[in-house]
């Protein structure tokens, strides 16, 4: 352990004044005024106990206490890294320019252009070498120069020079190649040594810097690959890059400038899952990997219906942002039509997945309710049924009981105490508090059994006028009814944010089974509060894509960072001082106390 | 504390321990009180008869019985008359003595008792005075029996703090000059320091037909002697210092202190004076309604 300010322990020296106090002070204590002291009989104290005053000691110990530990805390304890104290030999600290211009010569090439320009007695000696981190000014450790990462990025290379040079370490020395014109501005300590990095004739190296696999959903799916490739020589180079995916290669040349780095983009790949494979061609002139795998995971594309009344612009603007807004599932991607319920004659249902209707239905023609009932008989098929008028008409036109499906589940939205009561109920009157259902999703719906009677003739309502929501599950399909005859505000549903979670409820049905195994509880829970977030801006809602990158490096070898290694980095061991902290605040009321004792 | 306050606490104290007001004795006074006067004179309550001599007050004589029978008889009367009660306050030093733990000294809970107990007797209609002293006498208040009596009286006793040594011959020459004749002394002291001599001087006034009271008001820090460890102790009045094992010594010196106490009750009650030990953490009603209980 160190000390930020080891000054202040002097003032450990301050306890000698309780010492001494305790030394020379009347063994005694104070006279004490009395009155009938001619009748006290004079008996010598022992020795033993003149010295042994219990609260004379504990006042010592308190004193002591006090003392030294706002002394240690004044000094502010550190924690130094093992690193400091035992396992660095190194005799020569580098820090090395990681900038890829660097990276024309080979690590061997690098640390023999080094030792060379090293004195006599360094020239064996062994060499750690620091580099900075493009995203943090802390300075990383590695033991050799093949651990390096080389940086595309700019670096302000003076931030790091100046916290290399704080380092109390000998035998400093920067390595570069001080090609960058940035580098006149860096001032170098005296104490830090330069050694420059020469190129060597036709010294060059063409390789894949990182690349990213991205994942586009944006009213559709696409696959691309983004490569960085770099070339740290000094003159172009021209080179081909190849992507295999799923047997189909597509290739591009492109021509290198000399120590840039540049993004290739590899668009529009088949949908699917499988490896994709980067390689760069440069007729043998890396040096580095100059391939790397990916797996794409296949993406989900569904289609989903929204019918309503109103006129088709209308209904986009009324809709689209917030079903947009709904399709916000990891590798789920939907293309939302609007449509209007007149137009239903016209349309192909079996085209889409997701029937979302709200309108009223009981005014539909027969033929129109015919193709809704087939629709909701293929069990594969979802809809949610936003319904102006009873509960009544949806079962004629879906004839829920022919469906064989149960009413499983009701809920409200949003949550609240209401009870729910069936006029048409036939057995015993009961009513059921919403708020005792099944509490499973506890942020928007609240499910529970509902039993009906035989010939399933019911009709819910809720007493505060709730919308109430009824999911009738098939066997992949589900249907979400949300009864909101009682309340005529909910014919614009499409523009409140309960639109959201019923999308989302019907999605993720459709999720791969295997693959919500692999994923974490989130896929399990669609409602989660992150994909409830809306957005205020209904662009950013329209453009909204999501990404899914990778970021592999081409070494990626782990090299631990000083922050948790690092010899160097002391932290205020702020353990001890809360520690200390919690030991003083409990001194302090027995140091008072024995103090007015004494 | 202000005179309000204090007066305040000592009706508060009263109310407290409800003490009955009754005197405990004859004594001649000039003033009415519940205190029967075994001389006739213009009182109340009739006495006897006496055969009318010349010279007689007319007014006295019985004119109906004179009517009835033919005698000349005057009428005599019990006259009721007050008590003068008098409060000596040893104010040495040693009494300003108070443990670590006691809310009040002695001489505090002395002046309180005295402040109680000259509340009772002015409701009652007796006369109350003060002889507070050390060296010399520091206060001295005549006897009256209005409430301003006692209020000077506790405006005095505030003022006084204890000091030095008291000096009893000056105390006795002073209570002789002007305590008259029969009356009630409260003796207010730790008597740490009374001796034989100073008890005979007691028992004098009681065979002038003085109620004399021998109040010991003590610590109970200095019956008990709870210290611990060795320790220094100096004495407040001398000021000799003694370093001793409080704990080794405790028992020697509970006995002495029980020793000499007893031996000043012994000597009280051979002297005929009322002796009465109170402790200065106890409840002072508690002493108050004792003496209620007395009457």
């Amino acid at each position: 352990m160190t000390f930020a300010n080891p000054i202040f322990l002097a003032g450990l020296l301050l306890n000698l004044v309780p010492i001494a106090i305790h030394i020379l002070g009347k063994t005694t204590g104070k006279p004490i005024p009395f009155t009938t002291v001619k009748i006290i009989p004079v008996e010598q104290p022992k020795a033993k106990e003149k010295n042994f005053h219990l609260h004379r000691r504990l006042l010592l110990l308190s004193r002591i206490l006090f003392i030294s530990l706002l002394s240690i805390l004044f000094a502010g304890p550190k924690k130094v890294s093992s690193y400091e104290t035992s396992e660095i030999k190194a005799e020569v600290f580098a820090y090395i320019d990681n900038s890829i211009s660097v990276q024309m010569l080979s690590p061997e090439q690098i640390e023999a252009q080094v030792r060379s320009q090293l004195p006599e007695q360094l020239k064996e000696a062994s060499i750690q070498y620091f580099v900075a981190l493009p995203d943090s000014e802390e300075l990383e450790l590695v033991s050799s120069i093949g651990d390096v990462e080389f940086q595309p990025y700019e670096i302000n290379h003076g931030k790091r020079i100046a916290k290399f040079a704080e380092y109390h370490y000998p035998n400093k020395i920067l390595i570069s190649d001080f090609q960058r014109s940035d580098w006149e501005n860096v001032e170098l300590p005296q104490e830090i040594n330069s050694v420059q990095i020469k190129p060597t004739a036709g010294s060059f190296n063409v390789g894949i810097l990182k690349a990213e696999l991205i994942h586009e959903h944006n009213q559709g799916t696409s696959n691309s690959v983004k490569a960085l490739l770099y070339n740290s020589s000094l003159q172009k180079q021209e080179v081909r890059v190849s992507v295999d995916f799923q047997g189909q290669v597509f290739s591009k040349d492109i021509e290198l400038r000399p120590s840039q780095s540049q993004n290739i983009f590899f668009k529009d790949l088949p949908e699917g899952r499988g490896e994709v494979e980067i390689i760069v061609d440069a007729e043998d002139q890396l040096s580095f990997d100059n391939s790397m795998l990916f797996l794409i995971e296949p993406i989900q594309s569904h289609k989903i219906l929204i019918l309503s009344e109103g006129t088709e612009k209308q209904l986009k603007n009324l809709y689209l942002t917030r079903a947009l807004q709904a399709i916000r599932i990891d590798r789920m991607s939907c293309e939302v039509e609007v449509a209007s319920i007149h137009a239903l004659s016209d349309l192909d249902l079996d085209a889409f997945d997701i029937l979302c209707i709200n309108a009223s239905l009981v005014k539909l023609s027969t033929a129109d309710k015919e193709k809704l009932k087939t629709f909701q008989q293929n069990q594969t098929k979802s809809t949610i049924l936003i319904m102006n008028e009873s509960f009544e008409a949806a079962m004629e036109i879906f004839q829920l009981p022919s469906l064989g499906l149960n009413f499983n589940g009701i809920a409200t939205y949003p949550p609240g105490q209401s009870t729910l009561v069936s006029p048409n109920w036939q057995g015993p009157k009961e009513t059921l508090e919403v708020n005792q259902l099944d509490l499973f999703y506890v942020d928007f719906y609240r499910y529970g059994q509902l039993k009906t009677n035989n010939s399933n003739q019911i009709h819910f309502m809720l007493e505060n006028q709730f919308p109430l929501v009824i999911q009738i599950n098939g066997e992949k399909a589900s249907m979400l009814i949300l009864n909101t005859s009682l309340d005529t505000a909910w014919s614009e549903l499409g523009r409140s944010n309960t639109l959201v979670p019923l999308f989302q409820n019907a999605l993720q049905r459709w999720l791969d089974p295997n693959l919500i195994e692999k994923q974490t509880s989130k896929w399990l829970k669609p409602f989660d509060k992150p994909h409830f977030k809306l957005e205020s801006n209904r662009n950013a809602a329209y453009n909204y894509t999501r990404k899914e990158s990778k970021l592999i490096f081409i070494n990626p070898k782990i090299s631990k960072t000083l922050s948790e290694q690092g010899p160097l980095q002391q932290h205020l061991d702020y353990s001890i001082i809360r520690l200390l902290m919690y030991i003083l605040v409990a001194l302090l009321p027995m140091m008072l106390y024995l103090e007015i004792k004494n | 504390m202000q005179v309000n306050e204090f007066m305040a606490m000592v009706e508060s104290l009263i109310v407290q321990c409800q003490a009955p007001a009754h005197a405990r004795s004859l004594v001649e006074g000039f003033i009415n009180g519940i205190h029967r006067g075994i001389f006739s004179g213009s009182g109340t309550e009739f006495m006897q008869y006496r055969p009318y001599h010349q010279g007689d007050e007319l007014k006295h004589l019985d004119w109906k019985l004179y009517a009835r029978v033919g005698e000349k008889q005057i009428r005599l009367y019990r006259e009721e008359t007050n008590c003068h009660c008098w409060f000596v306050l040893d104010m040495s030093s040693s009494m300003s003595y108070r443990n670590n733990t006691s809310k009040v000294s002695k001489f505090e809970y002395a002046c309180l008792y005295i402040a109680c107990l000259g509340w009772l007797s002015i409701k009652q209609g007796d006369s109350i005075g003060l002889i507070a002293y050390n060296e010399k006498v520091n206060a001295f208040v005549e006897p009256g029996s209005r409430r301003d009596t006692l209020e000077t009286i506790v405006l005095a006793l505030l003022k006084l703090t204890p000091a030095g040594q008291a000096n009893h011959p000056t105390m006795f020459s002073t209570l002789q000059e002007h305590i008259g004749n029969r009356g009630k002394l409260s003796v207010l002291s730790d008597m740490l320091d009374f001796d034989d001599t100073l008890l005979g001087c007691f028992k004098h006034l009681t065979v002038l037909h003085h109620d004399v009271e021998l109040l010991q008001v003590l610590d109970p820090y200095e019956q008990d002697f709870p210290f611990k460890g060795g320790q220094q102790f100096v004495d407040i009045e001398t000021g000799q210092i003694i370093e001793t094992a409080a704990l080794e010594v405790k028992d020697l010196y509970q006995l002495r202190m029980s020793e000499h106490l007893k031996k000043l009750q012994d000597t009280a009650i051979q002297s005929q004076l009322h002796y009465k030990l109170m402790l200065s953490d106890q409840p002072i009603a508690q002493y108050l309604m004792a003496k209620g209980d007395l009457s």
